[in-house]
């Protein structure tokens, strides 16, 4: 009897490895394996080819720019406002939290649409000055680097700012409250909140990076190359191999990157070990006064603006009606897949992350993760056929609908380690170590000790992964089996022939659905919160 | 309350699940470029018709079309579609070519004029797409007459083409290649960089850019020019270069082919020829994208001149897919920015 838990458990850390490797790390290794294997030899060729190719360096430097740009820009935004609404406390902060995910939440590609609609050469803005001032200059529009900059900016701003809304709520008043009792108003933000909630700051800048790296819609649809759009290229005409090695330079950003975030981090996980007692805003009035303006302002120029752009494409109100009653399967499709993905993401995710043993496991895992989302959708697309389109079991999974989910949790599965990683590391290992030496079986120390006090870590994650593989399109469109219409599949196709208004609504609609999921799933992770007082 | 919620997510996961069920009533599997709001209703009739259910994979304006041929090229090993219908036909000849497609002699393809069709049987086309100039009626009072005002001084800066590595664009960028020689294709292609013409993401976004008024006149398809006017959008649409000896537009339709080894050959076959009776023409004429029929007993939509009427582009469609990789090869290199 002794033995069979250790032993149950041994083969339980087998499976879970192994289906993260099958899931997440075998595709891109397919993927590069086939690239470097020509007519039965080894052949570097792809690979000397493109990045002896002149323009690498244009390449190169438009990635790194708008993903740097994005980054910067989105950082400073986003940490403002994370301020704003977990420091300052704004009148209205459960407001401007809601709000604040749901240009996220926009298809990206929609998102740069209704940006031309304003800022465009005839957008409303160039009429408002046009009506103002006849003679003034065309606006050149939102295009080149610097408009994939904006348009991004304005999309992923919020990840950071979320980031740092709930570094804010673990941040133990006590440090800012001694430095508020020695007078330093000032120095309680700059020398303590600051400086304690910089990794999730940190953590934001690097997601926003991440995105924005591999991001294919926005940079094409405003006349930039970076190498996703390269990648795209280069699959148009079969040169799979070619589009392959185009993703090994963007495999090394993302990889400094994520090396650069890992070093800043290390010494600052204190972040991570749970507050006494959440901060309660204590700033002066007009320093809220301040942060409410910043916070509102921010919401209409993100949010107000580019949603009345959508909504004023998508009339009449019949269009809501009619899209419903044609692309309703397509929704609850949608729906049912992203759940079941986000599901999988995060059971993986913890399970991977709970039995990987030592630091270099976890390490590992997550660098894999990071190839797997960078790499780029379509490249995983093909992957994922060259891996699943065989005969037998495999090619049951091939047929089936059980490849769009395993599609999103190759991309994603990054954030679900990301956010499960948090977690263990505030877990209390004294309650595991208590439970073992009381002589509590493995898995019910699992079942009922662990589990209940990662549920909000677990629902959180949920949530970002239901979110991010709601929108998931680029490797989708390749593996999605026939019969199956996922919605962002839907959506896209409707760019292409569907009316304007179809467009609008169907965007507008997908965001009004995530918002009420992202609604529940804060709703329960609020409820689920109040029963296990993980954070004191 | 969490019990419903886990029956619902059970329940979620069971319909998700649904789409791999194999076996059940016959059927065939198709990938279709052309956009599921006009190929549905089509794929209806035929089920209806036959009793077979038409499983469709439909591809995205993101991928451009090239979704999937990729996909069937990455699945030339263990073919899953039994048929394709692409809106283009440069990208079916590329992949007769790598062997994907099977030779089919359909009795319904005598009546396709020949050059719309493969000589060996392994693609036949259908309702076609022309290459058309669109321009906003708030901006230009003289409409430009061919692809080459693109180059005109007074337009520097004030038109757009899709980016001519994708779909449509891609075929108009081999044809010219084709029609004029490798060394004028390129010189016309620096040339539209030099005037500053914007190379956008899509022809559906040329034709957006154009009725918003960013540009004042661009390059587009009949099917994408068409749907602003019926949004009620400030523009109009002509045929390029339709003067006496002028070189005419590029007509592009849509093809349909039998995938080698697919899994319901026999029922693939029935589709084929049911996508190319006049009934299907018909209805693909007189929907939103007015695809112009190749069946001449087939009347063409409403403010569009039937096939003989259009100067055509002098170009076969072999040569325009033996100009493709040259072509991609030099509007990779030159269009990278």
């Amino acid at each position: 009897m002794t033995r069979r838990g250790p032993v149950s458990r041994s083969v339980l850390h087998i499976v879970l490895l192994l289906a993260f490797l099958l899931v997440v790390a075998v595709p891109p290794a397919v993927l590069f394996a086939s690239s470097v294997f020509a007519d039965g030899s080894i052949s570097l060729n792809a690979y000397l080819t493109v990045l002896e190719s002149s323009r690498q360096w244009a390449l190169l430097s438009n990635s790194v720019t708008a993903a740097a740009g994005t980054a910067v820009f989105a950082t400073l935004i986003g940490a403002a406002m994370g301020f704003a609404i977990g420091y300052a406390g704004v009148p209205g902060r459960s407001g401007l939290t809601a709000l604040l995910p749901l240009p996220v939440l926009i298809p990206a590609y929609v998102f740069a649409i209704a940006w031309i609609d304003i800022l465009g050469r005839s957008g409303y803005a160039a009429r408002l000055v046009q009506g103002a001032f006849p003679n003034a200059p065309q606006s050149p529009g939102p295009y080149g680097l610097l408009g994939v900059i904006l348009v991004q900016t304005f999309a992923y701003y919020p990840i950071t700012a979320l980031a740092v809304i709930v570094a804010l709520r673990r941040l133990d008043a006590r440090f800012c409250e001694a430095a508020l009792l020695a007078g330093q108003g000032r120095r309680a933000f700059w020398s303590v909140a600051l400086p304690m909630t910089m990794p999730a700051v940190l953590t934001g800048s690097l997601v926003v990076f991440l995105i924005a790296l591999v991001g294919y819609a926005v940079p094409s649809l405003l006349q930039v190359t970076t190498y996703p759009v390269e990648i795209h290229a280069s699959s148009v005409i079969y040169d799979f191999n070619a589009a392959t090695a185009h993703a090994v330079p963007m495999l090394a950003v993302a990889a400094l990157a994520f090396g650069g975030w890992a070093f800043l981090l290390r010494p600052r996980y204190a972040w991570l070990s749970g507050a006494q007692r959440p901060w309660t805003p204590q700033v002066s009035a007009r320093s809220r006064a301040f942060a409410s303006i910043y916070g509102w302002l921010i919401i209409a120029v993100t949010l107000v603006l580019p949603l009345g752009a959508l909504f004023a494409r998508s009339m009449p109100p019949a269009t809501y009606l009619n899209l419903w009653n044609t692309a309703g399967d397509e929704i609850l499709t949608g729906l049912a897949l992203a759940a079941v993905s986000a599901t999988c993401i995060t059971t993986l995710a913890f399970g991977v992350d709970r039995v990987a043993p030592g630091r270099l496991v976890p390490a590992l895992t997550r660098a894999t993760a990071v190839v797997s989302f960078a790499v780029s959708g379509p490249l995983l697309g093909l992957a994922l056929i060259v891996l699943w389109n065989r005969p037998g079991p495999m090619g049951l999974v091939y047929d089936s609908a059980a490849m769009i989910v395993l599609a999103c949790s190759a991309r994603y599965m990054v954030f679900g380690l990301g956010g499960v990683r948090a977690g263990h590391l505030r877990l209390d290992a004294r309650l595991r170590e208590a439970a073992q030496l009381s002589g509590v079986r493995w898995w019910r120390s699992l079942l009922f000790i662990e589990l209940p006090l990662m549920f909000p870590y677990l629902i959180g994650v949920w949530g970002l992964a239901f979110i991010l593989s709601l929108g998931e399109v680029d490797t989708t469109v390749l593996v999605c089996p026939p019969g199956v219409t996922p919605l962002t599949v839907r959506l896209f196709a409707l760019m292409h022939y569907g009316p304007d208004s179809y467009v609008a609504a169907l965007s507008l609609l997908t965001a009004g659905i995530v918002l009420v999921a992202g609604t529940a799933v804060v709703a329960v992770h609020a409820a689920v919160r109040r029963r296990i007082p993980i954070d004191a | 309350m969490f019990n419903t919620a886990l029956r619902v997510f059970i329940l979620a996961a069971l319909a998700a699940g649904a789409g791999c069920s194999r076996g059940g009533p016959p059927h065939v599997v198709l990938y279709a470029a052309l956009d599921e709001m006009y190929s549905k209703p089509i794929l209806d009739g035929f089920k209806k018709r036959t009793g077979i259910n038409v499983r469709a994979v439909y591809d995205t304006e993101a991928s451009k079309t090239t979704g999937l041929t990729s996909r069937l090229v990455a699945e030339h090993s263990r073919p899953r579609a039994d048929l394709f219908w692409s809106n283009e036909a440069a990208q079916t000849i590329v992949l007769a070519n790598k062997g994907v497609l099977e030779p089919y002699s359909s009795p319904a393809s005598a009546a396709i004029p020949p050059q719309f069709k493969d000589p060996k049987g392994r693609w036949t086309g259908l309702a076609a797409r022309a290459r058309v100039i669109i321009y906003n009626t708030d901006l230009v009072e003289t409409p430009p007459a061919s692809i080459r005002d693109l180059l005109k001084p007074e337009w520097r800066g004030r038109c757009a083409i899709a980016r001519p590595l994708f779909g449509t664009t891609a075929t108009h960028a081999a044809a010219l290649f084709a029609a004029w020689g490798e060394e004028e294709a390129k010189r016309f292609f620096r040339a539209l960089l030099e005037n500053e013409v914007a190379i956008l993401s899509g022809n559906a976004t040329v034709r957006d850019l154009v009725a918003a008024g960013e540009y004042a006149w661009g390059l587009t398809d009949t099917d994408d020019a068409n749907g602003a006017i019926e949004d009620g959008k400030p523009v109009k649409w002509l045929f390029p270069d339709q003067e006496e000896g002028g070189l005419g537009t590029l007509v592009i339709p849509n093809t349909v082919a039998v995938v080698r080894g697919g899994p319901n050959p026999n029922a693939a076959r029935l589709l084929y020829d049911y996508l190319l009776s006049p009934e299907v023409e018909s209805a693909l004429a007189r929907s939103r994208s007015i695809q112009i029929p190749l069946n001449p007993a087939v009347s063409a939509p409403e403010n569009v001149p039937d096939l003989p009427e259009i100067r055509t582009m002098d170009v076969s469609f072999d040569s325009i897919a033996e100009s493709m990789e040259p072509a991609m090869a030099f509007v990779r290199e030159e269009f990278a920015r």
